[in-house]
């Protein structure tokens, strides 16, 4: 039984790694490899330099940058935001705390697309287009960080908040000293979504970001179907996909067990 | 003595006329409303990408060094195609300082009427651009005009064409279409053409590709339409007429091409062989390929010397002659922040004489003032001399598209490609019933 258990996950697990084994394959192949029919998996001669080409074709180095520093703004902020209100709403008593809770997460089920017209107004207003601000500040909160982090606070006994009073601690230093650090296990969960999501995050960021220079990696990754002319080149996207990707494939396999805990604890894939 | 008084007389009346005629250059290509030493960033965006914007670019630069060396360009060109058109609508409605937009033909009532692009009139009348629009092709030029208003400048024009494998001709004793070749003429033709070279059941040769495709606007079948005397809208675009005997009859024409006769390969077809049509034309497996004038310098380097190819017009329906002819124009939006800037931009670039044999050569498209369409095709290229002819005479000439009325692209994704698709998939064989119900679909739409 576990070998057919075995064959079938791995059967599975082979089909869900196949396109991303054919970018990498595709990658090191030239424009005509990628259209060859048959086509064949192993380039017959590899084209490491697609990798050089595609990283000087544009302003790779600074959508790295841009990238890095609005995923880490962003993890950052919703660690701090979600879990301070995670916190609020687990333990403290205040009237109409629950309404408040549930008037937050229902902000889960607006779509995204609905908000477009009314944040760019903002962002206008702020004077914030074209700048890395508009696509870290409206993402510092987060409902669905917040309510993995109220269900996780939940649990932590309320014996050991009784204590830190006792020896004088205030409800910050509560937070901080106790709550926070028994909450690792929520907060590198929450951390390892906020980073995935802001990472590959596309519409929002191509509404908002029109300077080259502030643009992040899955802006410049799609402008590059524009780069040549009339002809995409699918080699230097692949090449450009495999390098934009390692990021996250790094965070995900750092923190594989909290990803899976998090889809256990929240029962929703990614937030928002 | 006075005939050297005269000599010098009509010396010094030449150069003061060079003069005056160099200080008239300098000051035509502004409208006398921005002051030259303003400093401004002025923000455009587009979906053409290096290769296609780069002319305009080099245009761009001459502009504004030259007349307004303070102001700062903020270019976001190269976004995707798609992208464009889902985050224009959203930071224009959100009131973005947009200054000029890249606009396409398909798209410009719709701007128009959501109050996203500027009226140009105005400017039109007070700062005329030069040839103004006598020199720019027609189509293009009531591509861009919305309830008599003119909403953008046409920059280029894209008519279609057949691109045709002389190799498979000859080796079959044929003779390529020309422009008076009818319908039922070409039929025969791309009949004639189509192989199973290896007599394993399966075509290794089609006759024509491209005419056809799932997922298609309405603009890739018009022109066949209108060859047959159909057509999709009444003039007041209130009710549809696709319902005509002459509009089911061009459908059936093209369904037949994939279902009855086979010289065209289905959609199940191409994807079994791996290729895009352009790649299977370009591998010798089509006699004849439909595209764009646009596709002929890709196609040159696809090709390259695997065999001998050049560009005929599209056949000649009992109606008339027609070909599929679109392009894309400069707008302004109406959130611009400096509209006379870019008003003045766009008319120095596709206005200017000194630079649009340049724009021409560069990219792939036919400039929208047609007597530099010379410089299009370079004389190297094996299609160089049928180019002109079949794209920017007759191309130009003969030029349709569906009218592109605000409900157009509503309409085009509602209901004309999810019901044609039923005839290109071969879910529906009989035109007439695919077209009745677009008609039907048409009329609800419509209100008709």
């Amino acid at each position: 039984m576990d070998l057919l258990v075995y064959l079938v996950l791995s059967v599975v697990g082979i089909i869900f790694i196949m396109p991303f084994a054919w970018m990498v394959a595709n990658s090191f192949k030239d424009i005509r490899g990628i259209y060859q029919y048959p086509p064949e998996f192993i380039p017959e001669v590899w084209h490491f330099e697609n990798y050089s080409e595609a990283w000087t074709m544009t302003h790779f180095d600074l959508g790295f940058l841009n990238s890095a520093f609005v995923a880490a703004a962003v993890v950052l902020g919703q660690l701090f935001t979600a879990s301070l209100a995670g916190y609020s709403f687990a333990r403290l008593r205040y009237p109409g705390r629950d309404k408040i809770f549930l008037l937050y997460i229902s902000l889960m089920m607006v779509p995204f697309t609905v908000l477009l017209i009314p944040l760019y107004v903002q962002m206008r207003y702020f004077n914030w287009i074209s700048t890395l601000q508009a696509v870290i500040v409206p993402f510092l909160f987060t409902p669905w960080g917040t309510f993995m982090m109220r269900q996780f606070m939940v649990t932590i006994p309320r014996e050991l908040e009784d204590a830190a009073r006792i020896d004088g601690c205030g409800f910050f230093r509560t937070y901080w000293l106790i709550i926070l650090p028994l909450t690792k296990p929520a907060l590198a969960t929450l951390a390892i979504f906020t980073f995935v999501n802001t990472w590959n995050s596309f519409q929002w960021p191509l509404i908002v970001l029109g300077k080259p220079k502030v643009k992040t990696l899955p802006l410049l990754l799609a402008s590059f179907q524009n780069q040549s002319g009339m002809r995409t080149p699918w080699h230097l996207i692949m090449a450009a996909a495999t390098f934009v990707v390692i990021p996250v494939l790094i965070a995900f396999v750092v923190g594989q067990k909290y990803y899976v805990r998090g889809i256990v604890t929240s029962g929703i894939k990614g937030g928002g | 003595m006075i005939r050297k008084f005269v000599l010098l007389l009509t010396v010094l009346a030449l150069l003061s006329f060079g003069f005056a005629a160099s200080a008239q250059d300098m000051t035509d290509w502004t409208c006398g409303t921005v002051d030259g030493d303003a400093s401004a960033a002025i923000t455009i965006t587009g979906w053409e990408g290096p290769g296609e914007v780069d002319k305009f670019l080099l245009a761009f630069d001459e502009f504004f060094g030259e007349y307004y060396p303070n102001v700062e360009q903020i270019l976001n060109t190269g976004v995707n195609w798609s992208d464009y058109w889902t985050t224009l609508p959203a930071q224009l409605a959100g009131g973005a300082e947009i200054d000029m937009a890249w606009m396409h033909d398909t798209r410009n009532d719709t701007f128009a009427a959501n109050g996203w692009a500027l009226n140009l009139d105005s400017y039109l009348e007070a700062c005329p651009i030069p040839g103004w629009p006598e020199k720019f092709v027609t189509s293009q030029v009531d591509a861009f005009n919305y309830q008599g208003s003119q909403y953008a400048i046409p920059y280029d024009l894209a008519p279609g064409g057949l691109y045709i494998n002389l190799d498979l001709f000859e080796a079959a004793g044929l003779e390529p279409p020309n422009e008076n070749t009818s319908f039922e003429e070409f039929t025969e033709l791309a009949i004639a053409l189509t192989q199973d070279t290896d007599d394993d059941g399966d075509t290794d040769i089609w006759g024509i590709s491209n005419l056809v495709s799932v997922g298609r606007g309405a603009g890739g079948a018009y022109w066949i339409i209108k060859s047959f005397g159909g057509d999709l809208f009444n003039e007041e675009i209130t009710s549809s007429v696709m319902d005509s005997p002459e509009t089911t009859a061009a459908l059936q024409w093209m369904a037949d091409l994939l279902w009855d006769s086979g010289a065209h390969p289905t959609a199940d077809s191409i994807a079994a062989s791996g290729f895009t049509t352009e790649f299977l034309f370009a591998n010798g497996n089509v006699a004849m390929h439909y595209a764009l004038n646009d596709a002929a310098s890709r196609m040159w380097e696809l090709v390259g010397d695997s065999f001998n190819w050049t560009v005929v017009p599209t056949p000649t329906g009992p109606a008339g002659r027609y070909n599929f002819i679109g392009g894309s124009a400069f707008s302004i939006p109406t959130s611009a922040a400096h509209p006379d800037l870019a008003y003045e931009l766009i008319r120095f670039t596709l206005a200017n004489p000194d630079h649009l044999c340049r724009t021409a050569a560069m990219g792939a498209a036919l400039t929208s003032q047609s007597e530099f369409h010379n410089c299009a095709a370079p004389d190297d290229a094996p299609y160089a001399d049928a180019y002109h002819e079949v794209f920017s005479v007759i191309g130009a000439r003969d030029g349709v598209h569906p009218v592109y009325h605000s409900q157009y692209l509503e309409w085009e994704t509602s209901v004309w490609i999810s019901n044609m698709d039923l005839l290109w998939t071969g879910e529906e064989r009989d035109a007439a019933v695919a077209v009745q119900r677009a008609h039907e679909q048409t009329n609800a739409l419509l209100g008709g």
